[in-house]
C-alpha cells in the first residue's frame, strides 16, 4: 500500500495532468495517467514516480512495438503548489525507445542541472561529488517502493 | 567543520528542493535543457500548464509562451525585447496556433524575427546593409542567449535583466 502522504498528493496535487486521471501500478511502481489515443492508434500517456520533495514525470508514447520515451519533466513543491524545474524532450530523428536506466540517468543530470543553477544564483557552492550525489539520492527516493 | 558544512548544505538543499508543504526560496529556475529560465508558471481549471521561458543576452531577451496540454509542449507566442535604457522594449512578436514547441523551430524562429527588426530599423533609417551581414549579427545575438547559466565563463550580472523581462 503506497504511504498515506504521497497517495494524498498523488489524488490531489498532481500537476499538469491536463484532467487526465492516475491509477497506480504497483509492479512498477508508478502512477499511470489515462492517456490519449491519436488518429494513427499511437497511445500517449504519462508515467509518474513521485517522493515528498520530486515529482517526476515521463511522458510516454506506444507505438506497434516499442514504447518510447518523448520527454521527462520535473516537479518541485512551493507550499502546496508544484513548480515546473526542467523540461527535456525526444522525437523526430532524436527518437528515444523507452529504458528506464536511460530514462533515471537523464532525470538525475536535468536534477543536477537545476540544483546547480539554484546553488550559483544564490552564490552558494557545493562540491560536484555531493550535488551528484544529493541528484541521484532525490531521484532515487522517487523509484523506491513506498510502503506504508 | 564537516559537520558544519553538511548542516548548511542540507539547509541549502531543503531550500532549494522543500517537502510538499514547504515553501521554496524564492530563485528563478534556471532549465538547462532548453537553455532558458522558467517563470510565470500556473495551470488552467482543466490542469493544463502554462509558463514563460526567458532566455537573452547583453542586447536582447526572448520571451517564450509555452503551454503544456497533456503529454505535448505548445509554443504560444515569441516576443523579443530590446534595451531603451533601464527598460526593455517590444520589438517583434509572433503568436503560434497548435504548433509544437521543437528548439530548432524556436531558433530559427528567433533569428527570422531579429532579421526582421534589424531589416526594419535599417531601412527606417535608409541604410544599406548587406542581408549577410544582418544575418550573421543575428546568429550572433541569438548565440548569446543561448548561452547555458552553467557556463563558467557566463556573465551572472545578465541575470538583472530577468526581473525586467518578468514585469514586462
Amino acid at each position: 500500500m503506497m504511504n498515506t502522504a504521497l497517495q494524498a498528493i498523488a489524488t490531489k496535487a498532481l500537476p499538469a495532468l491536463s484532467g487526465e486521471q492516475v491509477t497506480y501500478n504497483a509492479a512498477k511502481n508508478v502512477f499511470l495517467s489515462q492517456g490519449y489515443t491519436s488518429a494513427a492508434g499511437n497511445m500517449y500517456y504519462k508515467a509518474i514516480r513521485l517522493s515528498n520533495r520530486l515529482m517526476v514525470y515521463y511522458d510516454l508514447g506506444q507505438g506497434y512495438i516499442h514504447t518510447f520515451l518523448n520527454g521527462i519533466k520535473l516537479y518541485c513543491f512551493d507550499g502546496q503548489k508544484a513548480n515546473l524545474i526542467a523540461q527535456k524532450y525526444w522525437g523526430d530523428c532524436d527518437y528515444r525507445i523507452f529504458n528506464e536506466q536511460f530514462a533515471k540517468e537523464q532525470s538525475i543530470l536535468m536534477l543536477r542541472g537545476f540544483l546547480e543553477g539554484q546553488l550559483r544564483l544564490q552564490g552558494a557552492h557545493v562540491s560536484e561529488q555531493e550535488l551528484s550525489n544529493f541528484a541521484r539520492g532525490m531521484i532515487e527516493e522517487t523509484q523506491r517502493k513506498q510502503l506504508a | 567543520m564537516a559537520t558544519l558544512t553538511k548542516a548548511i548544505n542540507k539547509n541549502l538543499f531543503d531550500s532549494i528542493l522543500p517537502s510538499s508543504g514547504n515553501p521554496r526560496v524564492h530563485i528563478p529556475v534556471w532549465d538547462d535543457s532548453q537553455k532558458m529560465f522558467i517563470c510565470d508558471e500556473y495551470e488552467s481549471g482543466n490542469g493544463h500548464r502554462y509558463y514563460l521561458g526567458i532566455r537573452f543576452c547583453d542586447r536582447i531577451g526572448i520571451v517564450e509562451k509555452v503551454g503544456l496540454y497533456h503529454s505535448w509542449t505548445y509554443i504560444d507566442s515569441i516576443e523579443l525585447y530590446a534595451f531603451n535604457g533601464q527598460k526593455m522594449e517590444l520589438i517583434q512578436k509572433r503568436d503560434y496556433d497548435k504548433v509544437f514547441r521543437n528548439e530548432e523551430f524556436i531558433r530559427q524562429e528567433s533569428e527570422q524575427m531579429v532579421k526582421d527588426y534589424l531589416t526594419g530599423v535599417m531601412k527606417t533609417q535608409r541604410i544599406c546593409t548587406p542581408a549577410e551581414q544582418i544575418a550573421e549579427q543575428a546568429q550572433t545575438l541569438i548565440s548569446g542567449c543561448y548561452k547555458s547559466f552553467l557556463d563558467p565563463d557566463y556573465n551572472t550580472r545578465l541575470t538583472q535583466i530577468l526581473p525586467k523581462l518578468e514585469q514586462r
